[in-house]
């Protein structure tokens, strides 16, 4: 009987625990709105600091000083086309403390640049095409995804991560043109 | 040793319970208070919620075992206290999307372990200063 009691006792207190964590948790979740996790990117725009809100990471020691996380957004239109807009997202991007320079922001700026150059390019292909399913829709914008790694970890490479200044100037030429086209 | 000998699920619940505890009192902290309290006052709230529900849990084990915790029973039931609170803590921080905080489940293990030792270290502190008065309370 006293089990009884002790485990009915424990029960109480566990739901009413777990209802007051739901509830700050549903609370909490609408403050955080307030914090945009995503914005459409353009070329016109800048990053600035606080765009990289996800903690740095502890333990790898040897990673970069920042990296842009960015993504593909896309709507479809009532004529069943689709358009693709790049967008970055600030909880996944992070910088590391002490790391901050325009050099830096620069380099994470033209991968952002990157995005939208992939994404004027799927447009383009997009105007003409309609696609049987949506699943062959995920399967374009899948090929682009890769495409847009390779051309990251290119860029990446080339301009060591944008420590070789001269090669970073001839990247930010070479993708500024390619925006213009 | 004899923390292990009889070690039983109430230990296991002791835990379970101060993990709770300390994430209803943060996740307050971060929902209501976090925007209207100074500085200094987010460092005290946060070490109080920190410290009270680990005292609490030596607490109920003095009561339960009519003898306080050793040194290793102590380490071993803030493990067990980590465990459920770096559990806790990411599934809080995944649903309401605000994971960015921690950044890194690496992060997250290591910022709780941090806590939950370095405020076991503080509350030995004051239980040596409560044992100069003669007072057994955890």
């Amino acid at each position: 009987m006293a089990n009884l009691v002790k485990s009915k006792r424990i029960g109480i207190i566990a739901s009413i625990s777990v209802c007051i964590l739901a509830f700050l948790a549903y609370s909490f979740n609408g403050r955080n709105n307030e914090n945009k996790q995503f914005y459409y990117w353009s070329p016109e725009l800048e990053l600035s600091k606080s765009d990289f809100m996800r903690t740095e990471p502890m333990f790898k020691l040897n990673s970069y000083s920042a990296e842009i996380v960015m993504r593909y957004s896309y709507e479809k239109d009532h004529s069943g086309k689709y358009k693709v807009t790049p967008v970055v997202d600030r909880y996944k991007s992070f910088m590391r403390t002490g790391h901050y320079s325009e050099e830096i922001l620069s380099h994470e700026k033209y991968h952002a640049n990157i995005c939208s150059y992939i994404a004027n390019k799927m447009n383009k292909i997009l105007i003409d095409t309609i696609f049987n399913s949506e699943r062959e829709f995920f399967n374009f914008l899948d090929y682009y995804k890769v495409k847009t790694r390779e051309l990251f970890d290119k860029y990446d490479m080339e301009t060591n991560h944008g420590r070789n200044l001269e090669m970073q100037k001839y990247w930010e030429h070479k993708i500024d043109s390619l925006l213009m086209n | 040793m004899r923390y292990i000998k009889t070690f039983s699920t109430r230990e296991i619940t002791t835990c379970l319970f101060s993990a709770i505890m300390i994430m209803a009192l943060f996740s307050f902290f971060f929902t209501f208070l976090f925007d209207t309290l100074s500085y200094t006052l987010r460092i005290i709230y946060v070490t109080i919620s920190l410290l009270i529900p680990i005292a609490v849990s030596h607490r109920l084990y003095l009561l339960e075992h009519k003898r306080p915790n050793s040194l290793l029973g102590r380490l071993i039931n803030n493990a067990i206290l980590s465990f459920f609170l770096i559990i806790f803590s990411i599934i809080f921080m995944k649903i309401t999307n605000s994971f960015y905080m921690f950044g890194y489940y690496s992060n997250a293990v290591f910022f709780v372990l941090l806590l939950v030792y370095a405020s076991e270290i503080l509350l030995s502190i004051i239980n040596s200063l409560f044992k100069l008065l003669k007072w057994r309370i955890w």
